[in-house]
């Protein structure tokens, strides 16, 4: 639901990622975090919020 | 509506002579014909400068909160959707319900403020205010003046759930219909937001949070917002909080952060009363985003609004095996 709410204020909504990965899994988290580090690369920066401080 | 004031007067007059509540909360005429003022009558003759109408926008729910650490019995007076808060501030403990006497008014919709003061002569002073079916006439000692309901009432009354109270001990009338128009379509406002684009979308908001002042009116008078101590003033503590006003940083980043939090501390429990929207004074559409998470909570979950009834856990509160998980 807060994904939900976060694409609706403007939010890309593959900015927001949950997965449930065993603490066993480690070549899962690995293969994960690179595939959504990619996808977020290919995204650009995100301008949302940046003007605190 | 003249015997619904009778009845809420004599109600009033009853319970304070009869000493079985200290104080009962209610609508007076306001300062204007356009506006009514919240009213704490605690002597029977006091009782007499209640009044009700289609100016009585306030939810007077809230003033319980001033009032739930003290040993005193109250009595309020709610239309339809204020008397959801009354069943939230129920259900989250707030108030004891032998404490309590709930005065319900039936309600056919309320005039939008602005309407009223664009139809009415500068300075027109309120005699009688009467409900026409489909339209309000408000008696004036310049004249009696209509105001009809397909254009001139808040747009909440249009997507009114109850317009009767779906909790009271004594109802000062009978059932009238409600102002409510095409429920199919209650929601229509956040789905064409939903139609957008991201950009889109992020620039309307963006648009709209970078006008917050961060005065925080609409949490305090939001009746699910009932902590004592808020945790957007935990960011400083107390003894410094008077000095730094600069706490509330007003930038868009900080206003986007305070709107989504306040949003997700009060869904489940947000009863779509709308008064944050109107307390706000720069114009924030705050219910159309509060009416997103209100759609999306009876889409994926199934609840109905909150507060229509009393007992029911609000969503964030309860899990099962069967709920949606859309994210993972």
């Amino acid at each position: 639901m807060f994904k939900r709410v976060m694409e609706y204020v403007g939010l890309e909504p593959e900015r927001l990622q949950i997965h449930w990965i065993s603490a066993s899994e480690g070549g899962r988290v690995a293969e994960v975090a690179r595939k959504m580090t990619a996808e977020i690369r290919a995204l650009g920066p995100n301008t949302m919020m940046r003007d605190a401080k | 509506m003249k015997t619904v004031i009778d009845n809420l007067r004599r109600e009033a007059r009853r319970l304070l002579e009869n000493e079985e509540v200290k104080m009962v909360i209610g609508w007076a005429p306001g300062t204007d014909a356009s506006r009514t003022t919240p009213y704490f009558a605690e002597t029977p003759d006091e009782a007499d400068g209640l009044t009700w109408g289609p100016l009585c926008v306030n939810s007077l729910v809230k003033y319980l909160l001033d009032y739930r650490f003290e040993d005193m019995r109250l009595a309020v007076a709610v239309k339809g959707c204020d008397s959801r808060a009354v069943n939230r501030m129920l259900d989250d403990k707030q108030f004891g319900r032998e404490r309590l006497v709930v005065l319900g008014v039936p309600c056919g919709g309320i005039l939008d403020r602005r309407k009223v003061i664009a139809g009415l002569p500068a300075g027109a002073r309120l005699e009688e205010a009467r409900d026409e079916g489909d339209a309000f006439v408000l008696v004036t000692d310049r004249g009696p003046f209509s105001f009809a309901k397909d254009e001139c009432l808040l747009a909440k009354c249009y997507q009114c759930q109850n317009n009767m109270p779906v909790i009271a001990d004594f109802m000062a009338g009978e059932t009238i219909p409600t102002p409510a128009k095409a429920p199919e379509q209650r929601f229509g406002e956040v789905e064409k937001m939903e139609g957008l684009d991201t950009d889109a979308r992020r620039a309307f908001w963006d648009n709209e949070f970078t006008r917050c002042l961060r005065c925080h009116a609409c949490r305090d008078i939001c009746p699910a917002c009932n902590c004592k101590e808020c945790v957007f003033e935990q960011a400083v503590p107390g003894w410094q909080q008077s000095g730094i006003i600069g706490s509330k940083a007003t930038n868009l980043a900080e206003n986007t952060v305070f709107h989504l939090i306040r949003m997700f501390h009060v869904v489940g429990r947000c009863i779509d009363c709308g008064e944050c929207e109107r307390v706000c004074p720069v114009g924030l559409p705050i219910r159309l985003l509060y009416r997103k998470m209100m759609k999306d909570s009876m889409e994926l979950f199934g609840i109905e609004t909150p507060g229509m009834t009393v007992g029911a856990a609000p969503l964030l509160s309860t899990f099962s095996p069967e709920d949606p998980e859309e994210i993972m």
